[in-house]
């Protein structure tokens, strides 16, 4: 018998249904991919094995564990469940854990919660599991908070969490997300590792499919709350029956159809530029300590060109991003956009430069005013041509760029929550190219996305290029968004750009170290498919 | 967290020093002289320049404010022109009414907010939630003199007009003698329905006076309070690591007791250091309808008369106050979230 399985599980919101007769199973020792794009009903499965289902959510079918109906359970025998016998991991490291409680309370309690060990036990109990997960006390007391550790260390935390009891089953849902390709590589090495020394179950669920394939041992494809395709992973990704299964691994490995282009006159030019922030006092009349973010980065783009920055979270990609695109002023250097020294001139004076490069952020929901209407965000940025557009003109401008990125003018009038992540990200280049700039920064411009949608995206962007003439400077830890779409990369790390070079032969033969941990790191479905 | 606290500290004095110029030059720029004020209008030239040499009112701008300022650090807060005794002893004496009343005042709000916000956050959508806070807006509607007048008909006059209705028979009569045991208490309490006999009459005489005036205060506090204990406790029930929690196997109202109230503190712990200068505030309306000899009305007595002195140091106390409890409310943040102890 499975250790959970779930039969025709159906759940419904009011008349929208979110499942739609899911049957999986996840067996002792097993571990269980479920990918889906957003939407597909992935966390209402993993909730409802977890009897977490919102209170609105109207539930049919069986969802056994080890015999046992979780749906038919009260929440006194489901407390007994959770935490003991299920543990469970999200997807948002940085806000899965209590803000004011210590670590070492946040491991311990459902320990103490669940056995009635002492305080002191549980702690003790408690320090070993975060050994266990990579978190030595002896760098990492018990009494640190959240706040003061960095987002893989506390997906770590939440690990800890969860296996702290020694659960049959583990539910991680998108655990590694929301981190970078190194950090995931390791989240994902230690689920694989604790789940295999105790003969757990693991459901593990992502939009990725390259992630899923190295770690699975059978795959479940969801769509729209059905299951589209199941079997053991090898056959999965071997036969791909189904035609949804080949559409999300060519979506994921996508590559637009593109020719370099001859470069044009310099655009862009880096000199030394450093940037410094001060640390906070830690004593009284200490001194403040300085945190180098930039160090010395020196590099150069010209018009038409794709270019890759590349590195970890945290190596200074998006500091240096604000400070191109003078957002944010170097403490020393100069950063040179079309022959004007930018980081020297005052803010007046930039009208100019800010016309000529625009951004494209990662976020296309938080990055947009909810309260304007689409033709008002699109044309926000038409303040700084120095002929002010009459009321018609500018929505004929914004007219344009919205057939450019492939909508429609009546959307002009519609607000942002009325579209999806990829029709807002679509918008949010609009709005990038109504002033029509030379260069467009894009930090993490896909990563938001599913992947299906991420490929048309990219599709978007070599377009641009092409018809345009547009220089891109893609900001990115996926290396596959580096290798789909830029002529060049830059690999940063700690401040410093490492490496640099042709795209291709940097991700075929990269030979700084951080080059190569990434490579390394960055989950290939390609390669995946090839040896299985 | 010393460093932050000393950063802190610095901060306040730097804002009672703003705060003290301020006082000082507004009056300064209010008309009427204390001096002609004191004497009359049919007080000669002469009389009131001497009293101004007197009073020092003569003195340069910056002298002036440099006595004051010494001798209100130093406890000499000047000597009040109309009831000719040192403000000083007039505060300590006024202080001993307001003082008790606002802090049961603001005690009282709190274990009336926090309890009714829990309850209605925990039944969300649910008809305790909606009773709770369809009562809620009505006391935040109401103002808090109306409250005082209504407390004193309920339990102070109501009683006595009961036992005419008891006698009466009829309708009122039956509902009458049903409440008659409550009545009864009520009578049994012996509640004043103003003034104040002094903490020499004993405390139990002297808290029994205040605790209407104290109930009228709380009261419209503790409606805003308990709404913002209830959509800070809903906001945070929606946080990520309330799930976790859940997830952990711990029971929902244990999640919200270790999880949720903590983190839902912070905004309720702003609120009620806001809610510090509103007391304040509100004791002046209270002190003048129960009648009780507090500061407030002798901060209202000092401006009718133009006792200019005593309104300048009450003022400069109460700013003090004000400014005290900001920085008691910036300590309870950091006490209540690890993430503000760093140094700012």
């Amino acid at each position: 018998m499975s250790l959970l399985s779930i039969r025709d599980l159906t759940v419904r919101f009011g008349r929208f249904t979110a499942l739609d007769g899911v049957s999986l199973d996840v067996n002792a020792g097993e571990i269980v991919g479920v990918v889906g794009e957003s939407g597909s009903g992935k966390t209402m499965t993993a909730l409802a094995a977890m009897g977490l289902l919102p209170e609105a959510a109207r539930a049919k079918g069986d969802v056994l564990f080890d015999g046992r109906n979780v749906l038919a359970l009260g929440e006194d025998q489901l407390c007994t469940l959770r935490g003991d016998d299920i543990g469970m991991v999200f997807q948002e490291p940085m806000t899965a854990l209590n803000p004011v409680k210590t670590i070492g309370d946040q491991v311990a309690e459902g320990i103490i919660w669940h056995t009635g060990m002492s305080r002191a036990e549980a702690r003790e109990k408690a320090m070993a599991m975060l050994e266990r997960v990579g978190l030595p006390p002896s760098r990492f007391p018990l009494d640190r908070y959240p706040h003061e550790l960095s987002g893989g260390q506390r997906q770590r935390v939440v690990i800890a969490i969860a296996a702290a009891l020694n659960p049959r089953l583990l539910i991680a849902d998108e655990p590694t997300t929301a981190l970078d390709v190194v950090l995931q590589a390791q989240i994902l090495d230690l689920l694989k590792s604790l789940v295999r020394e105790r003969g757990a179950g693991l459901m593990l669920i992502s939009h990725d499919l390259g992630v899923v394939a190295s770690m699975a041992d059978r795959i479940v494809i969801l769509r729209q709350g059905r299951v589209v395709e199941a079997g053991p992973a090898r056959q999965v990704l071997r036969e791909m029956k189904e035609p949804y299964t080949r559409q999300l691994a060519e979506a994921s490995t996508h590559r637009p159809n593109r020719t370099p282009r001859p470069q044009g006159k310099p655009l862009l030019d880096l000199a030394h530029v450093t940037r410094d922030y001060a640390t906070p006092r830690t004593r009284l009349f200490g001194r403040r300590g300085t945190f180098r973010a930039v160090d010395d980065v020196s590099f150069s783009m010209c018009e038409r060109e794709m270019v890759a920055l590349v590195g970890r979270s945290g190596c200074g990609k998006s500091t240096l991003a604000r400070m191109i695109l003078a957002l944010d002023r170097p403490t020393s250097g100069s950063i040179r956009f079309g022959g004007q020294d930018i980081s020297a001139l005052p803010d007046q004076a930039l009208r100019q430069a800010r016309r000529e490069m625009q951004v494209v952020f990662q976020d296309p929901y938080g990055s947009f005013n909810p309260r304007r209407t689409v033709e008002w965000l699109v044309c926000e940025p038409l303040h700084l041509l120095d002929a002010h557009p009459s009321r018609d003109e500018a929505r004929g401008l914004a007219a344009s760029v919205m057939a450019r990125v492939g909508l429609d003018a009546t959307a002009l009038d519609r607000y942002p929550h009325q579209f999806s992540g990829g029709q807002r990200q679509r918008i949010a280049i609009a709005r990038a190219l109504i002033t029509k700039p030379k260069l467009i920064v894009a930090d993490e411009p896909v990563s938001a996305l599913d992947v299906s949608i991420r490929a048309q995206v990219l599709d978007l962007f070599a377009e641009l290029n092409r018809d345009l003439g547009l220089a891109c400077l893609f900001i990115t830890h996926d290396l596959h968004v580096a290798r789909a779409i830029t002529d060049r990369v830059l690999v940063m790390s700690e401040g410093r750009i490492v490496e640099e070079g042709p795209t291709a032969d940097v991700l075929d033969n990269p030979r700084s170290t951080a080059a190569r941990e990434l490579v390394a790191a960055a989950p290939d479905l390609a390669k995946e498919l090839a040896k299985r | 967290m010393a460093v932050w606290l000393a950063s802190r500290l610095a901060m306040t004095a730097a804002t009672v020093l703003v705060a003290s110029l301020v006082v000082f030059g507004v009056m300064e720029v209010l008309p009427g002289d204390p001096a002609r004020l004191m004497l009359g209008m049919n007080a000669t030239q002469d009389a009131v320049a001497a009293l101004r040499t007197q009073m020092g009112l003569d003195l340069p701008l910056p002298v002036r404010y440099w006595t004051w300022i010494t001798g209100f650090l130093t406890g000499d807060l000047g000597r009040s022109y109309t009831y000719g005794v040192p403000v000083a002893e007039l505060v300590a004496e006024r202080l001993a009414v307001s003082l008790p009343l606002a802090l049961m005042a603001l005690a009282l709000s709190t274990l009336i907010a926090l309890p009714v916000g829990l309850f209605a956050a925990s039944r969300h959508g649910k008809t305790g939630d909606v009773a709770m806070m369809g009562l809620a807006q009505i006391g935040v509607a109401v103002p808090n003199f109306w409250f005082a007048i209504i407390l004193v008909w309920l339990l102070v006059l109501l009683p006595f007009q009961a036992q005419a209705w008891v006698a009466q028979g009829g309708l009122w009569g039956a509902l009458a003698t049903v409440l008659s045991p409550v009545f009864a208490f009520f009578q049994w309490l012996k509640l004043p329905a103003g003034g104040f006999p002094g903490w020499e009459a004993g405390s139990v005489a002297a808290l029994k006076a205040l605790i209407l005036p104290a109930i009228a205060l709380a009261l419209p506090q503790a409606a805003i309070l308990s709404r913002v204990t209830r959509s800070a406790l809903l906001e945070v029930l929606g946080e990520d690591y309330i799930r976790t929690a859940r997830a952990k196997g711990l029971p929902r109202n244990l999640v919200i007791r270790r999880h949720a109230l903590r983190n839902a503190l912070i905004p309720v712990i702003t609120i009620l250091g806001l809610q510090f200068s509103f007391l304040i505030a509100g004791t002046i309306i209270i002190e003048n309808v129960f009648y009780l000899p507090g500061l407030g009305r002798l901060v209202f007595q000092a401006i009718t008369q133009r006792d200019l002195i005593v309104v300048q140091s009450v003022t400069m106390l109460l700013v003090m106050g004000v400014i005290v409890v900001n920085l008691l409310t910036d300590v309870l943040y950091a006490i209540a979230d690890p993430r503000l102890r760093r140094a700012a």
